[in-house]
């Protein structure tokens, strides 16, 4: 079996600062693979070692993070043998209508892909929306919010759990499922697996020759929302007062 | 005035009485026995599932055009806002906190990065915008139309069981008052005291991620933040909850915050009205003695 494990290069969150202005400043932050999409990395090791002779494959579109060796070490260096990237200068300002229809490209160029499986949104834009128009756009069956995946007599089944209601599906051919973080545990890779991350094959293409379509959304603004003003009062449980006033305030929100 | 809308929803009448107010017609897409109201409803089996039901759905939108598509923030409603985003060749805005729908496409806010920044961006039609409840509030306007039967199925994919948690959903995002429960609670021991305060003043009970996920103590549905529940009540009372920006951001449209932690250096003082700095052990028993 093979599996495709779509993944988003995203800029380290912690070090993504409010710039005076107002908007993002990314400046002085590092490129990281988004942190749901470790979690479908591993969900796809996982599948992979439970189906036997399966092969897992990273896919992204991303900008000029592609020439970055610690960035291609930190995608590869938790199993999987090889990756395909769309190469789009803009990447990080494409719509998800525009990154799908690059993924849709990419993974109809790869050989026999039986599985793509998608985090459940990205650490920076969460829109929890990419695998499932990427499934709309193969035409594939197409799952969100699997929280558990399993090889049985022959198929891969997979949990879908949406509020109180589980389903389990069985799937027998293609699909594209988007995972949710709690499916497992992403693994640390030691110093040995960084190292041979750096040798395994990168694929890329340009966005051109892929094709795709455009953008259709227009970002008018990125900006910090106004903060709530508290009032940061703090009381001791070891001083009686302070206690018995916060139990007092506490009595009057009934 | 929208020539043809399409809703997907499985409760709440919001999103329809919506587009009954700016379309000439309506369809709605939902399980048996959940919803009515537009000029024509198609519903699927309860016991079926929305995944079986795609391409149905994608053929009712094709045939349909609508210039606007409209889903609840559920999980099932982000499934059919993408594929269907996918098939009108759209980008689907998701999860908004406002949303104009003006003569030239949608227009939108949502929050990006964990919740520290807001995003505003529009769309022209076709548009999707997944929305969640209170963002399209007006009054109730429902149509008796026809119903039709949906009966799709998807090859290469097959509903082996459905089960049903039983758990009740409760209603946090309409509480007007939530115990709100974090890792700091320490022991699944305390969740019955959590239960008793709860009680006493008449709150819903929430978590953060890491107490629905990694300690399941609670079911997912019920952790307050960025991914989960947006609060609007007039209390919020967080027990061993650090703070985090993400959980936080979810506590943003609440009256009064209180909060329980063991350490005056948490994120949550800061975000917080009152805090009472104390072991949460032998706070909590103290709290509900004091309350009763």
């Amino acid at each position: 079996m093979n599996i495709l494990v779509c993944f988003k290069y995203i800029y380290n969150d912690e070090e993504v600062y409010v710039g005076s202005d107002g908007t993002p400043d990314v400046g002085s932050a590092s490129w990281v693979v988004s942190p749901y999409d470790l979690n479908a990395t591993e969900a796809a090791m996982k599948l992979a070692a439970a189906v036997g002779d399966s092969n897992v494959y990273m896919m992204t579109v991303a900008g000029d993070v592609l020439d970055n060796s610690k960035a291609k070490k930190s995608a590869l260096s938790r199993g999987p043998a090889a990756m395909y990237a769309v190469k789009a200068p803009n990447a990080l300002e494409l719509d998800n209508l525009a990154v799908a229809s690059l993924l849709k490209g990419a993974v109809e160029k790869v050989e026999d892909v039986d599985l793509v499986i998608c985090g459940e949104g990205s650490g920076d834009m969460y829109s929890q929306q990419l695998g499932n128009m990427l499934g709309g756009m193969l035409g594939w069956p197409t799952l969100n919010v699997v929280s558990e995946l399993k090889y049985e007599d022959g198929k891969v089944m997979a949990v879908r759990s949406d509020a109180g209601r589980t389903e389990t599906f069985a799937i027998n051919g293609k699909a594209v499922i988007s995972v949710t973080s709690d499916i497992s545990r992403p693994r640390i890779p030691s110093m040995k697996e960084i190292m041979g991350a750096g040798k395994k094959p990168v694929t890329i293409w340009s966005a051109d020759e892929i094709g795709g379509l455009a953008s259709v959304t227009n970002v008018a603004s990125v900006k910090a929302p106004p903060k709530t003003e508290r009032k940061r009062q703090v009381f001791h449980e070891a001083d009686e007062a302070e206690f018995e006033e916060f139990c007092k305030l506490l009595k009057s929100s009934i | 005035m929208l020539k043809n809308v399409l809703v997907f929803s499985l409760s709440g009448t919001e999103l329809i009485s919506r587009a009954n107010a700016v379309a000439e017609n309506t369809v709605l897409v939902t399980a048996a026995g959940a919803l009515t109201g537009a000029d024509t409803v198609y519903t699927y089996p309860a016991e079926s599932s929305v995944a079986l039901q795609l391409k149905a759905i994608a053929d009712v939108a094709a045939e349909l055009q609508p210039e606007l598509v409209l889903c609840e923030a559920t999980a099932s409603g982000r499934l059919v806002a993408g594929y269907l985003a996918a098939l009108l060749k759209t980008n689907s805005l998701p999860d908004v906190q406002t949303l104009e729908i003006t003569d030239a496409g949608l227009e939108s806010t949502r929050m990006v990065y964990g919740g520290s920044f807001v995003k505003a961006e529009s769309v022209p039609y076709p548009a999707v915008a997944i929305v969640g409840g209170g963002v399209l509030l007006g009054d109730e306007n429902l149509k008796a139309g026809e119903t039709k039967e949906l009966s799709g199925t998807v090859e290469g994919l097959e509903l082996v069981s459905v089960s049903e948690s039983g758990v009740s959903m409760g209603n946090l995002a309409g509480a007007k008052r939530v115990v709100c429960v974090g890792r700091g609670l320490g022991s699944a021991d305390n969740l019955p005291l959590v239960d008793e305060l709860a009680g006493l003043l008449d709150a819903e009970i929430g978590c953060t991620r890491p107490a629905a996920e990694e300690e399941n103590w609670y079911p997912k549905n019920r952790y307050i933040g960025i991914s989960g529940v947006m609060l609007k009540s007039k209390m919020y009372l967080g027990l061993g909850v650090s703070g985090q920006m993400q959980h936080m951001i979810g506590t943003r449209s609440c009256g009064s915050i209180f909060a329980v932690n063991k350490l005056e250096g948490a994120a949550i003082v800061d975000e917080a009205d009152y805090t009472l700095v104390g072991n949460v052990n032998t706070a909590l028993p103290a709290i509900i003695e004091k309350l009763k």
